[in-house]
């Protein structure tokens, strides 16, 4: 059965040099570096990344991020030996920013993960199965939806106690709804793709449906939303130890320090400025990736 | 091979209303017959195709593959009725999973319904796409490598790979350019030349492609069949005023102007909403009041063997 | 200098990233007043761009014209304004395309978009009344039932015939010395699509319509036009009065077209499938761009090949074409003819 004049054809085709896969993925990287906010994020992230791996090598004085007094040498100003300042105590801020990044890295990385993890199930299942659970899904994350999620993070701090993991704990139970709107949605517009109807004519059965031809093909929007929230999680982590509902002093939490650091605003601005710029350079690092991570791998997400 | 018998296909829609997609529809093919379903948008002709397939649940009626019952499979009749029929979509862009390779989604179908592994899983399945003129380069490719016409050929493989009695092809052509429309075309015929004892539903709206590749063909109108016969008797002295009408639409590739035109007024009635009586009275050429508007017309058999639902099948329409 | 639009030897690239694509390339065409042409080729062959760039609607960037001329009755178009070619599209040359809702806003009355449309057209100088006026005229013209009733519909509450319908209507009120009909019944089912391809024949016989229709299907431009273009990769191989182009084809393309073509009433043995595919317009071949799927490959292929005429208007771009010895020979026999 064989038509030889299209196996001719396409052997001349097949003949072609530099398959089209790896032109798409150097099209992608074209894409990216092209945007320069794009590579600004990324560089911030790849810098955030490396001190929070480095941090405690990095750092000039490490014993300070953990407590170390030293009065003599309380509230200096930036200076060359100390070039972020040192705070109230005496300890160096550059090393409580550098040993800092590894715990807003934990804090991104849990809540984040803990959300994709709560969220992305609830989401494939409210869109594959439909019927009152999906509807029993989608009402209860409306209902988280519809409280701003700081404040209910708030409110759950309150019940458990202050502390870093209490308020991971919280921001992970607030976190989750929003995966499970994206999830659904592209669920349910995937669920319709004419290959799932293919795949089901093969016998293909539910669990293979999903995990084989849904889940994959929604991973792009994942991925994205999951570096925008990195940041935001980061943020809102950020908030509650200012509130003190989170990391407590002298841990050394970005929001805590900022904190801490308001009561000697504006004479010794030092103390909260960096850690402040440390965090808004995080969150927008996560952002402008998160943007350019958008254009490449979802172009029609816009 | 394939009987479908009385099969009514009923979708409730947002508004409370029912959309009746197949409302009635009988059809019988033999073993290796390879009929064309033609019909425009909303005339049911693919739901059809996917009840028949179980991907679409029927309202009621009864449908056959062989000694299988179709709507009332269950576990591993399931799965004999997937190793039995397989269906060939319209789109091939959006009929491959885009993170498959070519491979494995002609794997997928064997490795879900026989028990072929590793090599010999390998072999078959490369020489699957081969015998539909992709050799081995292309396949570890991923779909979007690929142009429309080998995509198509791809699915065809896949369909293919399972070895089944029935192939169900829904407008296989119609999102192709013409030329690769051909291509395919031709590797059907020669599936047909190959594979004698298989047969195939054809569906489409392409009354020239049906020619070509049919020799039995069913004319659907807002979920009825309104003519079936052999594809010859049909095209050449169409019995129902629809199929005449949809002949005379269609674009020949002639220079000359045909003069017999006929013009059908208006649009398709929606099939939320279907006419009373005959559902084709409201466009109708030959339509009489107080018969064609009130009662539905009978199934006439003509002595050609053709089958027509029309209240002036056998004689001219009246004055 | 009796032809309406005259497109002289215009070329057209974009610029991607992986290099300059050349989308047309050294096209010529001419229509004359009152003529139906219809312009067929596959996809990627540069139908629409072709007419689109030449009528400014092709984005630059990535778009540019590296090339050649445009003339609508005499007044050249390329290098003119932005604004100066929003007055030729609104009045002078209309333009209808395949899916009609994309042009017709869901919000408002068909009514109200129609009366917009035409005030615009004359510049704001008629009332709403006049207007209305026209507009009712112009939905008669093009057999919309019930016109009254439809005018105070919204789009989506009417079938896709009657949006193409209006959209006609709306096109041909400015009375355009052009209408450009971008694969206009592509969408449509075929009893619908045969009502619109009538209107249209009728159109050009009673308003002597000047018309370029784009179209991927030959049997669909045989309903209407009275001469065909068939483009391939970018260039025009033939360009014939429709009854010599299914007769007496020439260009290799055109006859693999039309063999690869089922006739509903003529059951054929086989068809013809065109091997290979397109040539890659980032490095187009320098002669003619299907000789890598022709049969009738020779070494003259590799140079490259004028549009010549043949016989009075049907040119063919092809060494096979009658009495074209050399390439030179060819190119000194356009000359002539220009």
């Amino acid at each position: 059965m064989t038509d030889s004049n299209i196996t001719a054809t396409d052997l001349r085709t097949a003949g072609k040099p530099a398959p089209k896969s790896f032109r798409e993925t150097r099209r992608m990287i074209r894409t990216y570096s092209r945007s320069f906010s794009s590579m600004l994020g990324l560089a911030l992230v790849a810098l955030f990344l490396f001190v929070a791996l480095f941090g405690p090598w990095l750092a000039p004085y490490p014993e300070d991020a953990y407590g170390a007094v030293n009065f003599d040498i309380k509230l200096l100003p930036p200076s060359p030996d100390h070039w972020f300042g040192t705070d109230q105590v005496g300890s160096d801020i550059l090393s409580r920013v550098l040993i800092g990044a590894r715990t807003t890295l934990q804090i991104g990385l849990t809540v984040t993960g803990i959300a994709v993890l709560i969220g992305v199930p609830l989401g494939l299942m409210a869109g594959m199965v439909g019927g009152w659970l999906a509807e029993t899904i989608m009402r209860v994350t409306d209902i988280f939806l519809s409280i701003p999620g700081l404040i209910l993070a708030i409110a759950i701090v309150g019940a458990l106690g202050p502390g870093i993991l209490n308020a991971m704990l919280a921001l992970s139970l607030v976190w989750w709804p929003g995966y499970v709107r994206l999830v659904q949605a592209k669920t349910l517009s995937l669920r319709n793709e004419t290959y799932v109807d293919a795949a089901r004519a093969l016998g293909a059965g539910p669990f293979r449906i999903l995990f084989v031809h849904v889940l994959p093909n929604c991973l792009s929007p994942i991925v994205v939303k999951a570096s925008m929230d990195m940041g935001m999680a980061i943020l809102g982590a950020a908030s509650l130890g200012f509130l003190g509902l989170g990391a407590q002093p002298p841990y050394p939490e970005w929001g805590a320090m900022i904190s801490t650091g308001r009561a000697y605003l504006p004479d010794w601005w030092w103390c909260s400025f960096f850690p402040g710029m440390a965090i808004y350079l995080t969150v927008l690092g996560f952002n402008l990736l998160g943007d350019g991570l958008r254009d490449v791998l979802d172009p029609h997400q816009r | 091979m394939l009987e479908i018998d009385n099969l009514k296909v009923h979708f409730p829609v947002a508004s409370g209303q029912t959309v009746r997609a197949v409302d009635g529809v009988t059809l019988t093919l033999s073993a290796g017959e390879t009929m064309g379903l033609v019909g425009e948008s909303g005339s049911g002709k693919s739901t059809v195709g996917k009840a028949a397939l179980r991907l679409v649940p029927s309202t009621s009626g009864a449908i056959r593959i062989g000694d299988l019952d179709v709507t009332k499979a269950r576990g591993p009749q399931m799965r004999k009725l997937r190793s039995r029929a397989q269906m060939v979509f319209q789109d091939p862009h959006s009929s491959l999973n885009p993170r498959m390779t070519i491979r494995r989604a002609v794997a997928e179908g064997l490795i879900l319904n026989t028990s072929l592994r590793g090599r010999a899983l390998n072999e078959k399945v490369a020489g699957m796409l081969e015998s539909m003129g992709l050799p081995a380069q292309f396949h570890d490719r991923f779909p979007h490598e690929l142009s429309g016409g080998q995509k198509q050929r791809v699915c065809i493989a896949r369909a293919l790979a399972l070895d089944p009695d029935l192939l169900v092809l829904d407008e296989p052509t119609s999102a192709l350019d013409v030329s690769v429309q051909a291509q395919i075309l031709r590797v059907l015929r020669r599936l047909h030349e190959a594979r004698p004892e298989m047969t195939q539903l054809f569906i489409s709206h392409n009354l020239a492609v049906v020619r070509f590749l049919c020799q039995t063909v069913a004319v659907m109108y807002l979920g009825r069949i309104v003519e079936m016969g052999s594809v010859s008797r049909v095209f050449d002295a169409p019995a129902h005023p629809y199929t005449r009408a949809l002949l005379s639409a269609v674009p020949v590739p002639e220079a000359k102007r045909r003069p017999d035109r006929i013009r059908l007024q208006g649009d398709i009635p929606s099939p939320t909403a279907l006419p009373k009586g005959c559902a084709f009275h409201t466009r109708c050429p030959i339509a009489k009041k107080g018969v064609c508007n009130v009662e539905e017309p009978p199934e006439i058999g003509l002595e050609d063997g053709r089958v027509v639902r029309c209240h002036f099948a056998l004689g001219p329409a009246p004055e | 200098m009796d032809s309406l639009l005259d497109i002289r030897n215009l070329s057209l690239v974009f610029d991607t990233f992986d290099g300059t694509y050349h989308a047309i390339d050294d096209v010529s065409l001419s229509l004359k007043p009152g003529e139906a042409l219809g312009l067929v080729g596959e996809t990627g062959c540069g139908k629409s761009v072709l007419t689109r760039a030449a009528f400014g609607l092709v984005p630059s960037p990535p778009a540019r014209i590296t090339q050649g001329s445009v003339k609508l009755d005499g007044m050249e178009l390329l290098g003119l304004t932005d604004r100066a070619l929003r007055q030729v599209r609104g009045r002078q040359v209309a333009m209808i395309f395949q899916d009609p809702m994309t042009y017709l806003n869901p919000v408002f009355k068909v009514g109200t978009q129609l009366v917009d449309a035409i005030r615009a057209q004359h510049g704001g100088a008629i009332d709403r009344k006049a207007a209305r006026e026209i507009a009712l005229d112009m939905l008669e013209k093009v057999h919309l039932p019930n016109p009254l009733r439809q005018f105070n519909s919204y789009p989506h509450e009417l079938s896709g015939g009657m949006r193409q319908r209006i959209l006609i209507a709306m096109a041909l009120a400015a009375r355009p010395k052009l209408l450009i009909a971008d694969e206009p019944t592509t969408a449509l089912d075929v009893t619908i699509q045969a009502q619109i391809l009538d209107l249209m024949a009728e159109l050009v016989d009673d308003m002597n319509l000047s018309m370029i229709m784009i179209s991927h299907d030959l049997g669909v431009v045989a309903q209407v036009c009275s001469r065909v273009a068939v483009m391939y990769a970018g260039k025009i191989v033939e360009d014939a009065p429709i009854r010599e182009i299914f007769e007496t084809p020439v260009h290799p393309y055109t006859k693999g077209l039309l063999g690869a073509l089922p006739h509903p009433f003529r059951p054929a043995d086989d068809l013809e499938s065109i091997p290979g595919n397109l040539p890659d317009l980032l490095d187009p071949p320098p002669g003619c761009r299907f000789a890598g799927r022709c049969t009738f490959r020779r070494p003259e292929c590799d140079a490259p090949i004028p549009l010549a005429e043949i016989a009075p208007r049907h040119s063919v771009a092809c060494v096979l074409r009658p009495g074209a010895v050399t390439p030179a020979v060819a190119a000194t026999k356009d000359l002539n003819h220009a």
